[in-house]
């Protein structure tokens, strides 16, 4: 058998590509945002419920390093240290994710605000995506108003026999762990926005979807007026989600107790508890600036600009060929 | 066992003591929710499609299923008689197995027999078959258009829209996914 040695995609859909990064990078000089560059491996794994950093076994005897799934940590370090805005397009690395919209190693594109709020970077959000991507005018909308009318559900206020009557009525198939009454709500929802409600999203024009659940807030602050909200938004693209944002948590506080819970609750998923990244903390301790920030799927971005299917079209080497 | 990793289209898998055939596979990671895969499989025996997801990590039993090449040999009350070529064993399908098979099914054809735990549960035929007309209005001389066309009754039995210039006792070539006409051969 000869060994596969081309790449994954066409030597023009990487031309485009460099292209289109280009372009990214002229977006964020005009409006003075710093480029920079962070660690790819780090002395602590990113500390999320479904997200598993790759360790990387340097020496037996030291302890254990990981690749990001994110440069999220790194860059608000440097944002509590004075660097102002800032944006990064880089690698980031996620165990167990191989589809046609995601593999193990792909590229992010990541930037922060410093002063700005989550509306404010939507509206840059909306403007490099119509830039870039040749997309028009976004349109918004919350979590809870996409469900009341896409699924006719509360997120806010069900019980776990509707999830149940509602998977009847769409002649759904979820996951058995979601069908006993003890299943976490935050995965019921996550099912149906995967199956139901992501694939109608963004079919003509982006779409924002804000004030996520406050159980769901990841590293976005809380709404001062409805603590059930958060302040965290996604974006949405063809069926596709784009990217996630935050009003960013700037609380160490907060952050701290949150780490905890998550280590709760990936323990009672027979998950191994995780460090928390001490120096991440520590920049919060000391105080980071108000601002907001985005990570976007750079490869999925590409690969709708380039009218593709799968980002194997836009990637040099995937984790198949690697 | 194959882990939600391994799935691929075509995977033969067995759940609740039933065949089925991996048609669609999609992995599903919503925001920074749980990871799911979504699968369509279709059933082996009865040939009805269902929906399942799966969480990363869980598994699906392989299914005790074997493709064989087998001669048809013949039919007679509605069962389907093949032979193995290798091991010369028969097997019997029964009408409602064969599916839409029978249309092109011809004595000594070479065909691909499924066999589920030994025993046979449908047929594959390829996918292009060479068989004589037996019945078609008169063919029209210098009439060559393939536009236009006739209704042909197969040895088989099966009818075929084949186009005027065809006459009875010709040999025709049927793409058997469609049902279409390819060629006359000659």
């Amino acid at each position: 058998m000869t060994e596969q040695w081309q790449p994954a995609a066409s030597i023009g859909n990487l031309k485009r590509r460099a292209q289109l990064i280009n372009n990214i990078r002229s977006f964020f000089a005009e409006r003075g945002v710093m480029e920079v560059e962070t660690p790819s491996i780090s002395r602590y794994p990113t500390l999320d419920l479904h997200l598993e950093s790759f360790g990387v076994n340097i020496d037996s005897d030291l302890p254990p390093r990981y690749l990001i799934t994110s440069p999220e940590y790194h860059m608000k370090r440097l944002i509590a240290a004075g660097s102002g805005s800032i944006y990064q397009i880089c690698k980031s690395f996620r165990c167990d994710e191989v589809g046609a919209h995601h593999n193990p190693e792909f590229t992010i594109l990541e930037w922060y605000r410093v002063g700005w709020n989550h509306l404010q970077l939507m509206e840059e959000i909306e403007g490099l995506m119509m830039q870039i991507m040749g997309t028009g005018k976004a349109t918004r909308t919350s979590y809870r108003e996409i469900f009341r009318s896409l699924l006719q559900l509360d997120p806010l206020e069900f019980e776990h026999k509707e999830f149940k009557t509602l998977c009847q009525k769409l002649g759904a198939k979820p996951p058995q762990d979601l069908l006993s009454e003890s299943a976490s709500k935050d995965e019921c929802l996550n099912y149906l926005m995967g199956s139901y409600i992501e694939p109608q999203l963004g079919r003509d024009n982006p779409v924002f979807v804000c004030d996520f659940p406050a159980s769901q807030a990841s590293l976005s602050r809380i709404h001062k007026t409805d603590p059930r909200l958060s302040t965290r938004f996604e974006v949405y693209y063809k069926g596709i989600e784009l990217g996630n944002g935050f009003y960013e948590l700037t609380d160490a506080g907060v952050q701290e107790k949150r780490f905890r819970e998550t280590n709760t609750l990936r323990e009672q998923m027979g998950k191994a508890r995780l460090h928390p990244d001490r120096s991440f903390l520590a920049a919060l301790e000391q105080g980071m600036p108000d601002c907001a920030g985005v990570a976007m799927g750079l490869d999925r971005m590409l690969m709708l600009a380039m009218g593709q299917d799968k980002i194997e079209r836009v990637m040099s080497f995937t984790w198949n060929g690697s | 066992m194959y882990d939600t990793n391994e799935f691929r289209k075509g995977l033969k898998v067995e759940i609740d003591g039933h065949p089925y055939i991996m048609v669609e596979h999609q992995f599903v990671k919503p925001g920074k929710g749980q990871a799911f895969t979504r699968v369509k499989l279709k059933s082996l025996l009865s040939g009805n499609v269902i929906d399942r997801t799966y969480r990363s990590g869980e598994k699906l039993e392989k299914a005790d299923i074997t493709e064989t090449e087998m001669q048809f040999l013949y039919m007679a009350d509605n069962v389907y008689n093949f032979m193995d070529n290798s091991s010369y064993e028969q097997y019997e399908l029964q009408e409602d197995q064969i599916g839409d098979a029978w249309k092109w099914l011809q004595e000594n054809m070479n065909v691909e027999v499924v066999l589920y735990k030994g025993n046979a549960v449908s047929v594959t035929v390829p996918n292009f078959v060479v068989l004589e007309v037996e019945f078609c209005e008169p063919g029209l001389k210098g009439d060559t258009a393939t536009n236009t066309t006739k209704p042909a009754t197969l040895v088989t039995g099966a009818e075929v829209q084949v186009p005027l210039f065809v006459n009875q006792n010709e040999k025709i070539k049927v793409d058997t996914r469609t049902g279409v006409y390819v060629e006359r051969v000659k």
